[in-house]
C-alpha cells in the first residue's frame, strides 16, 4: 500500500510523522519546521497553506482561514460557533441545511468552502511534506482527532481526507496516540496512565492501562472546545478592555487586522508567561493613532483564565469515576499539548494527584503525530519487533442509543465500550398492523433524547402487518475501529431483511465529496502554477543577488573597467526595480528577464573577466534556499 | 504489579476460529464467557484482563489484515465475555444466571 504516515491534524498546528526502520521520524516541512500552522489563505493569485498562510495573516485577515477544527461537524447555530465567529476575521455563513461555510474572496469573486475542504488542504500540505521527505507518493494516512469528538466530527474529518484524495486508514484518538508515544519504549510492568491532553483548541483526558504492548483505554472524557485559543481569547478581551479605556471611542474589534495583531501578541505573551512572571505586550499602530503597551503578569493571566483551568479537572474526575480507579492507582500523569506547559495547569494537576509530579517525558507538540505514525506502522503491516506486539484497544467516547417511548434515550452502546463493537437490541411494534417503524439515533449522556445530539433517523419498513407486540425487530449498532457508527435492522419473525436508511444531516454525500475532490485537483494545478511562478522569481532574484555579491569581490573589482561595473550595476538595478513594483508575473516573464541578464547584459560582462564559474557557485549556494521561503519573507 | 504476575487459569480450550467457521456464533453459541476466555470460574479480575489482552493480540482485526471480517466477529465475542466478567456487578449477575440455568 506504500508508505502510511501519521498526521496530527490540530486546531492550531499540525504535525506529520512516519515509522520506518524501527523508529519514528517527525517530518519537517519546507520551512524546516516540525509543526505546520493549520492555516489556509487566499491571495489574489494563489492559495497558501501552513507557515506561508499564517505569516501573512495580519495583512490579509479576511481571506486567512484557521480554526476549522472548531467548525468541522458542527451546525452554524451551535452556540460555540456563534461565539467563536466574533473573534474570527474571516466570514462564516450558514448553507441551506444549516452547516457552516467559510466565505473568502478569490480573484474578486466570493468563494464558499466547507470546513472539510479547508481541513483537506491542510492534510494535503502534510501529505506533500511527507512526499518531499520520502520521495514517494503517499496515499494512506492515520489521522488523529480528539477522543471526545462525536460521530459527525469524525466522519467529517474522514471526508476531509477523501477530498484531499487520501485514504484515511484510521481515525485515531489523540490521547491514545500520545499514550503510545509515552509507552512504546517503556519496558515497565503493567501500569495505569492518565493522559492529560490540552491542545490549541481541544481538551481530552484518557485513562489507559498499558501492559506489555497492549494499550487499553479504560475511560475517556473531555471538551472539544477548550484549549490554548480560549486562553488567548481571555487575554485578547483583557487587552481590548485596556485599549477602550485608554482611548475612549476606539474599538479594536471593528478592525479584523487589529484583532489579528492582538491574537498574535496574546499568543506570544501567553507562551512567554510559562517561563517568565511578567511580559510586556506592545503593538504600535494597533489602530490609527492607537499604540498598545501593557505589562501582563502571570498572576493576572491566571486570574483571567481561572475558571477555564478549573474546568480541566472535571474530565479528570470523570474518567477516574467511570473506570472505578482511585487517584493513587494512577502511576503516571502524562502531559500532552502545548497548553500543558502552563505552570498553573501543572501545579493544579500536581495538587489534585496529592503531590505526584506530572510526567513531561514526551514532546507535547509531537507526541500525537508520533503515536499516529506507530499505529500507521501497525496497520500497514510493518514487520518490526518493536510494534509486532503492540495493540490499541480504544473506546467509544459517547453513549449511542435510540429514542423510545416518551422521548427516553435507550442506550445501545454505553460510553467507554471497547471498539470495534456490535450491539443488537430487540424491539417490537406499538400498534396493530404496523408495517414500518421510524427511529431516531442519538449520541450523548442525558436521559432524555431531546438533550442529546441527533445523529440521524432510520426507517424500517416492508415487513408484514402483525398484531402489536408480535413483530420482533433487531436493531444492530456497529461501531468500527474509527469510532464511526452504522446502524442496521431486520424483522425476525417474518425473516424480512427490510431496507434501512440513515439520514445524517452532517454527512457529506458521495457526490459532494466527488465534487470537492475535483475542486481540490484544480487547486493542485493552480498550486503548481503558483509554485512555478515563485520558483522562477526566486531564480531571477538569486541570479541578481549572486551578481551583486560578485561585484563586491575586491579582487574582481580591481580588474574590472569602471564602465563595466556601472553598466552591470545599472542593469541589476533595473531588474530589482521591476521586481519591487511588479505585482505578479508569469513564470515565463521571470525566466525571460533572467535570460536577458544572463545572455545579453551582465552575463557577457562576467564572461569577459572569466568569473562565470564563480557566479555559478554563488548561485547554487543561494538556490538551496527553498523557493517558498520568499513567499513568507 | 496489580496483575500479580499470575497466569490465567486454563479452563476448556476453545478454538475460536473453528467455532466461527462452523457458524456457531450468535447469541446461542452455548459457550460460557469463562470458556471463551480460557478461564475457570475462580479467575481473578487481573487474570480476566490478561486473558482478554492475550486473545485480543491474536484476534483483533488490526492484527489480522488478511482476514479482517472473520477476526472482527471473533474479537467481538471475546470482548463481550470480557465486558461481562471484568465488571464485578455484571459478573455476579452472570454467575447467578448461569447457575440458575444449569439447575
Amino acid at each position: 500500500m506504500g508508505p502510511v504516515v501519521g498526521v496530527d491534524l490540530g486546531t492550531t498546528y499540525s504535525c506529520v510523522a512516519i515509522f520506518q526502520n524501527g523508529a519514528v521520524e517527525i517530518i519537517a516541512n519546507d520551512q524546516g519546521n516540525r509543526v505546520t500552522p493549520s492555516y489556509v489563505a487566499f491571495t489574489d493569485s494563489e492559495r497558501l497553506v501552513g507557515d506561508a498562510a499564517k505569516t501573512q495573516a495580519a495583512l490579509n485577515p479576511a481571506n486567512t482561514i484557521y480554526d476549522t477544527k472548531r467548525l468541522i461537524g458542527r451546525q452554524f447555530t451551535d452556540p460555540l460557533v456563534q461565539k467563536d465567529m466574533k473573534l474570527w476575521p474571516f466570514k462564516v455563513v450558514p448553507d441551506s441545511s444549516g452547516k457552516p461555510l467559510i466565505q473568502v474572496t478569490v480573484d474578486g469573486a466570493k468563494k464558499s468552502l466547507t470546513p472539510q475542504e479547508v481541513s483537506s488542504m491542510v492534510l494535503g500540505k502534510m501529505r506533500d511534506t511527507a512526499e518531499a521527505y520520502l520521495g514517494k507518493e503517499v496515499k494512506n494516512m492515520v489521522v488523529t482527532v480528539p477522543a471526545y469528538f462525536n460521530d459527525a466530527q469524525r466522519q467529517a474529518t474522514k471526508d476531509a481526507g477523501a477530498i484531499a484524495g487520501l485514504n484515511v486508514l484510521r481515525i485515531l484518538n489523540e490521547p491514545t496516540a500520545a499514550a503510545i508515544a509515552f509507552g512504546l519504549d517503556r519496558s515497565h510492568a503493567a501500569e495505569t496512565v492518565l493522559v492529560f491532553d490540552l491542545g490549541g483548541g481541544t481538551f481530552d483526558v484518557s485513562l489507559l492501562s498499558i501492559d506489555s504492548g497492549v494499550f487499553e483505554v479504560l475511560a475517556t472524557a473531555g471538551d472539544t472546545h477548550l484549549g490554548g485559543e480560549d486562553l488567548d481569547a481571555r487575554l485578547i478581551q483583557h487587552l481590548i478592555g485596556i485599549v477602550k479605556k485608554k482611548y475612549p471611542g476606539k474599538d479594536p474589534t471593528t478592525s479584523p487586522a487589529a484583532v489579528q495583531k492582538l491574537r498574535r501578541e496574546a499568543e506570544r505573551a501567553k507562551r512567554a508567561l510559562s517561563t517568565k512572571t511578567e511580559v510586556r505586550v506592545e503593538i504600535e499602530g494597533l489602530l490609527p493613532g492607537v499604540d498598545l503597551s501593557e505589562m501582563v503578569t502571570r498572576a493576572k493571566f491566571e486570574e483571567l483564565c481561572a475558571d477555564l483551568f478549573r474546568q480541566t479537572l472535571l474530565p479528570v474526575e470523570k474518567v477516574l469515576e467511570d473506570a472505578a480507579i482511585s487517584k493513587s492507582d494512577v502511576s503516571e500523569v502524562v502531559l500532552v499539548g502545548g497548553s500543558t506547559r502552563i505552570p498553573k495547569v501543572r501545579s493544579m494537576l500536581k495538587r489534585f494527584f496529592n503531590g505526584k509530579e506530572p510526567n513531561t517525558s514526551i514532546n507535547p507538540d509531537e507526541a500525537v503525530a508520533f503515536g499516529a505514525a506507530v499505529q500507521a506502522g501497525v496497520l500497514s503491516g510493518e514487520r518490526d519487533k518493536k510494534i509486532q506486539d503492540l495493540l490499541l484497544l480504544d473506546v467509544a467516547p459517547l453513549t449511542l442509543g435510540i429514542e423510545t417511548t416518551g422521548g427516553v434515550m435507550a442506550a445501545i452502546i454505553p460510553r467507554n465500550t471497547v471498539i470495534p463493537t456490535s450491539k443488537t437490541k430487540r424491539y417490537t411494534t406499538a400498534e396493530d398492523g404496523q408495517v414500518a417503524v421510524t427511529n431516531k439515533v442519538f449520541e450523548g449522556e442525558r436521559p432524555l433524547s431531546q438533550d442529546n445530539r441527533l445523529l440521524g433517523t432510520f426507517e424500517l419498513s416492508g415487513f408484514p402487518a402483525m398484531p402489536r407486540g408480535e413483530a420482533q425487530i433487531d436493531v444492530t449498532f456497529d461501531l468500527d475501529a474509527n469510532g464511526i457508527l452504522s446502524v442496521s435492522a431486520r424483522e425476525v419473525t417474518s425473516g424480512t431483511e427490510a431496507k434501512i436508511t440513515i439520514q445524517n444531516a452532517d454527512r457529506l454525500s458521495p457526490e459532494d465529496v466527488e465534487r470537492m475532490v475535483n475542486e481540490a485537483a484544480s487547486y493542485k494545478d493552480a498550486d503548481a502554477q503558483a509554485l512555478g511562478r515563485v520558483e522562477a522569481r526566486v531564480r531571477l532574484e538569486q541570479y541578481v543577488h549572486a551578481c551583486r555579491k560578485l561585484l563586491k569581490d575586491v579582487e574582481l573589482r580591481n580588474r574590472m573597467l569602471e564602465e563595466d561595473v556601472l553598466s552591470a550595476t545599472s542593469d541589476l538595478d533595473t531588474v530589482d526595480a521591476w521586481l519591487d513594483d511588479s505585482g505578479d508575473h508569469s513564470a515565463a516573464e521571470y525566466d525571460e528577464r533572467l535570460a536577458e541578464l544572463r545572455d545579453n547584459s551582465v552575463g557577457p560582462v562576467f564572461e569577459r573577466y572569466d568569473v562565470v564559474g564563480q557566479l555559478h557557485r554563488a548561485r547554487v549556494g543561494l538556490l538551496r534556499v527553498a523557493a517558498w521561503r520568499t513567499v513568507c519573507a | 504489579s496489580h496483575l500479580g504476575g499470575a497466569r490465567p487459569h486454563l479452563g476448556v480450550e476453545i478454538d475460536h476460529s473453528d467455532l466461527f467457521d462452523r457458524g456457531k456464533w450468535g447469541g446461542n453459541h452455548g459457550i460460557s464467557h469463562y470458556a471463551m476466555l480460557g478461564l475457570d470460574r475462580h479467575a481473578t479480575e487481573a487474570e480476566v484482563k490478561r486473558a482478554f489482552h492475550q486473545l485480543s493480540r491474536k484476534w483483533h482485526p488490526d492484527k489480522n489484515p488478511e482476514a479482517k471480517e472473520r477476526a472482527d466477529a471473533i474479537f467481538k465475542v471475546i470482548k463481550e465475555a470480557y465486558e461481562t466478567l471484568q465488571d464485578p456487578a455484571k459478573r455476579k449477575r452472570y454467575d447467578l444466571f448461569e447457575r440458575v440455568g444449569a439447575l
